[in-house]
């Protein structure tokens, strides 16, 4: 299973675009962006005239998806290559259950017990062509989807939508190295496998 | 004439106050237990609160970080009892960091100095070492209870230094604590000279327990009326223990599964036959169903049954709840479905408390036929029903309509539709209507939790209505900040709230500043709220701590950007000196 990252803008890169027609931009999905931070200055009363739209972290699966490459698009709609499966672990904590239900769910000890405890978890995410890594907290993600999307949000990934490869945009593979010290890509071994093999992560730019 | 009093009324009071020695108002104030009436007490005149205070045996500490332990030991030198809250609730659904806070090392070692006589210790979601569990059994002689809820932190280590020192323990009781499992044996710690024991609850714990060891712990503490057992715990040896210990009252079983055997299922059936005290079963982590009927003899007894972990179908359940007449606790499991729900009106008419769980939270298709009928019916046929909390796939207006005329009386009312905006799946209307009549009828709701598709008008209705309103959640719901003003501006009872994914930001929250001092806490994630408006919100009000949670980055001090998590609690201890470095108070 190739990974792709989906898309999600995080705020600060919304500057750029035109939010005055916030569905041009992002297709069908019901969001906006947040207005206050793309400049201007709005007063207590206008803030209670329109809405401020925020950019939720849940992704909605759309039916179709837009197989036609409209340019303006982001193609934010297509979750199909996000979701891969018809599982809906797509955001952190919801649906609201605690852990110690889940136990039931996949079985095993806990997410948290699988992990290192030195690290509490964390591991360097470094992505091609930026200086600074961050790092993520494995434990708070149960599945490689919420990871993805923590990523998608930490980095600014982006890109077109549609099944068909048109290779006008690249899209970013996700790899991991292992405990041997080898780099894969992730996405091949069930998560309980990865998390408690994961030493960092790479973000690179694929062209095909 | 002008008739001038000659007493000013506060003169009065103060001698009506003195005219008591003493000892007397003590023994009046020994009546008082409740924490409210007891600092109303302490506010009428400075000789109450100097009385109050050394008499004051026990006090709750909501949040842990509203006060520091320098100040609770300052003011009240004699307490026995001390609860006490750590982290925000959705620390529950992994949305605070690990390492966020909550460590109760700084508590227990205060306590230690001040209180050696401490006799009881409540923590919820707090961080508990093993040094400060062996702290706890050393420092406290006559130490009794110990509860912890969703706490973590701590190993059977921790617990072995308890069953060893603690040599007057009555409660032991974990509630769904991470604990590392490190041996079996920490049971073993027990003295055999221990005897106390009243309620032990080990159903948290994941590792083995040594069977014999438990079996005579329980033989020997005549005393015994909770025993909650571990999934570990194999269905084999379950009768022997009950068998020790007839006078329990609520019993946890461990794993309800074996091979079908007769002889073991005639012991069970027979233990159970003489477990005539029980009113609370719970446990039953992999059921094999042809098992069930063992426990039938018990089920016009029970009051509370916790099927939550039952992973068996709806007419199995069904054969099982029915019989339990007297039922006023009910977990379980979606697999319930409408029809089961059915049953449950039908047959237990003193039901009290309705939690359903999702089987399959994460799928995306609806497996299992419960939907909002279920809610419906056990709202139309228990009619004492005051507490639910429902796990669905599908809701109408329709339905919240028909539940809010049914159940007035609800007090707490957690409904949870899976996919987040879900509307009205026959209107495709939103759910304000629904939930707004829900908060007009529901005049004592204390506690409410909002799901589906939300505007801001179900804020409006909310505010509005929801005068007794104490602990509210949303998620994935609103338009505008004006939801959040009608919330902050209108629930007068408000003391938690707690957000996430809404479109709520800076302008309610500093337009309502003056609101948070009103409550225990706010907390507000993958909002639009900016880390200038956070700073302002800190500017304008020195006595709540305003802590901006950032894990992706350090936290961004440009004014424009936006704030991952914000915690904002009232506190008299200023800003916490244990903050890791992805938290800042501003």
């Amino acid at each position: 299973m190739e990974l792709q990252l989906g898309l999600a803008p995080p705020n600060h890169l919304i500057k750029g675009f035109d939010l005055n027609s916030p569905e041009e931009i992002m297709g069908p999905a019901k969001w906006a962006c947040v207005r206050g931070l793309c400049g201007g200055k709005r007063d207590f009363d206008e803030a209670f005239d329109g809405p401020i739209k925020t950019l939720p972290l849940l992704w909605k699966q759309d039916d179709g998806g837009d197989e036609d490459d409209d340019g303006a698009q982001m193609g934010l709609d297509d979750a199909h290559s996000f979701n891969q499966c018809n599982n809906r672990r797509s955001v952190v904590g919801w649906p609201p259950i605690k852990a110690s239900r889940k136990l039931g769910y996949g079985g095993g000890s806990t997410q948290r017990e699988e992990m290192d405890e030195s690290k509490g978890g964390y591991v360097k995410v470094m992505m091609e062509g930026v200086a600074i890594g961050r790092k993520v907290d494995l434990t708070v993600h149960d599945s490689y989807q919420t990871l993805t999307h923590t990523l998608n949000n930490m980095f600014g990934i982006y890109e077109k939508s549609g099944k068909e490869d048109g290779a006008k945009s690249p899209r970013y593979k996700l790899a991991y190295q292992d405990k041997e010290g080898d780099w894969m890509l992730v996405g091949d071994v069930p998560w309980g496998t990865f998390v408690q093999t994961v030493q960092r992560l790479k973000i690179q730019k694929r062209n095909d | 004439m002008l008739a001038v009093d000659p007493e000013p009324r506060s003169n009065r009071i103060r001698q009506m106050a003195s005219a008591f020695p003493e000892e007397v108002l003590e023994h009046v104030f020994s009546f008082v237990t409740s924490d409210k009436d007891r600092n109303a007490v302490s506010l009428v005149c400075k000789g109450w609160y100097r009385i109050e205070r050394f008499c004051r045996r026990r006090i709750f500490v909501g949040n842990c970080y509203a006060v520091s332990p320098a100040i609770v030991t300052r003011r009240f030198p004699e307490l026995r009892a001390v609860e006490l809250k750590g982290k925000p609730h959705f620390a529950d659904f992994n949305l605070v960091p690990y390492d966020w806070g909550g460590g109760v090392w700084p508590w227990i070692s205060a306590m230690a100095e001040a209180y050696p006589q401490l006799e009881e210790l409540r923590l919820k979601r707090m961080v508990v070492t093993d040094e400060s569990l062996e702290l706890l059994s050393r420092a406290f002689g006559n130490f009794r209870v110990l509860v912890m809820v969703s706490c973590e932190g701590f190993s059977t280590s921790g617990l072995a230094a308890v069953a060893a020192n603690c040599r007057n323990l009555r409660v032991l009781d974990l509630q769904e604590n991470y604990v590392e499992d490190q041996s079996g044996y920490w049971l073993s710690h027990f003295p055999e000279s221990c005897t106390s024991l009243e309620v032990l609850n080990l159903a948290c714990l994941e590792g083995e327990v040594n069977s014999s060891v438990l079996e005579r712990l329980v033989a020997r503490c005549p005393n015994l009326r909770t025993l909650r057992l571990n999934q570990a715990v194999p269905l084999e040896k379950l009768a022997n223990i009950l068998r020790r210990a007839p006078q329990l009252v609520d019993l946890g079983t461990g794993a309800f599964a074996a091979d079908p055997r007769q002889e073991l299922y005639s012991k069970l059936a027979n233990v159970f036959e003489g477990s005539k005290s029980l009113k609370s079963l719970s446990g039953f982590w992999s059921v094999v169903p042809s098992y069930l009927p063992a426990i039938y003899s018990v089920c016009a007894g029970l009051t509370s049954l916790n099927l939550s972990y039952a992973t068996i179908q709806s007419v199995e359940l069904v054969n099982l709840i029915s019989q339990c007449h007297n039922l006023q606790r009910l977990l379980v499991l979606d697999y319930i479905e409408d029809s089961g729900l059915d049953a449950v009106a039908a047959s237990c008419k003193d039901l009290q408390e309705l939690r359903v769980f999702p089987s399959d939270p994460y799928g995306v298709e609806q497996l299992v036929s419960l939907t909002e009928r279920g809610l419906v019916a056990v709202s139309a046929g228990c009619t004492k029903l005051h507490s639910v909390l429902y796990f669905c796939r599908q809701m109408t207006n329709a339905a919240l309509l028909a539940v809010a005329a049914n159940r007035p009386n609800l007090i707490r009312f957690r409904l949870c539709i899976i996919e987040p905006r879900t509307p009205d799946y026959l209107t495709q209307q939103s759910l304000d209507v629904g939930f707004g009549a829900i908060v007009k009828s529901c005049q004592d709701l204390r506690r409410l939790s909002v799901s589906g598709l939300l505007t801001d008008l179900v804020f409006e209705y909310i505010g509005a209505h929801a005068k007794k309103l104490e602990m509210l959640s949303v998620a994935f719901a609103g338009e505008s900040d004006l939801g959040l003003h009608h919330l902050l501006s209108g629930c007068k009872s408000l003391r938690k709230l707690e957000i996430r994914d809404c479109p709520f930001g800076n302008k309610a929250l500093l337009a309502n500043a003056a609101k948070f001092e009103t409550m225990r806490s706010l907390w507000m994630s993958s909002c639009a709220v900016s880390f200038g408006a956070c700073k302002l919100l800190a500017q304008k009000m020195p006595r709540l701590n305003v802590e901006v949670i950032d894990e992706v980055g350090r936290p961004d001090s440009l004014p424009e950007s936006s704030v991952e998590k914000l915690y904002v609690y009232r506190t008299v201890a200023g800003p916490r000196s244990d903050m890791p470095d992805f938290v800042c108070t501003l």
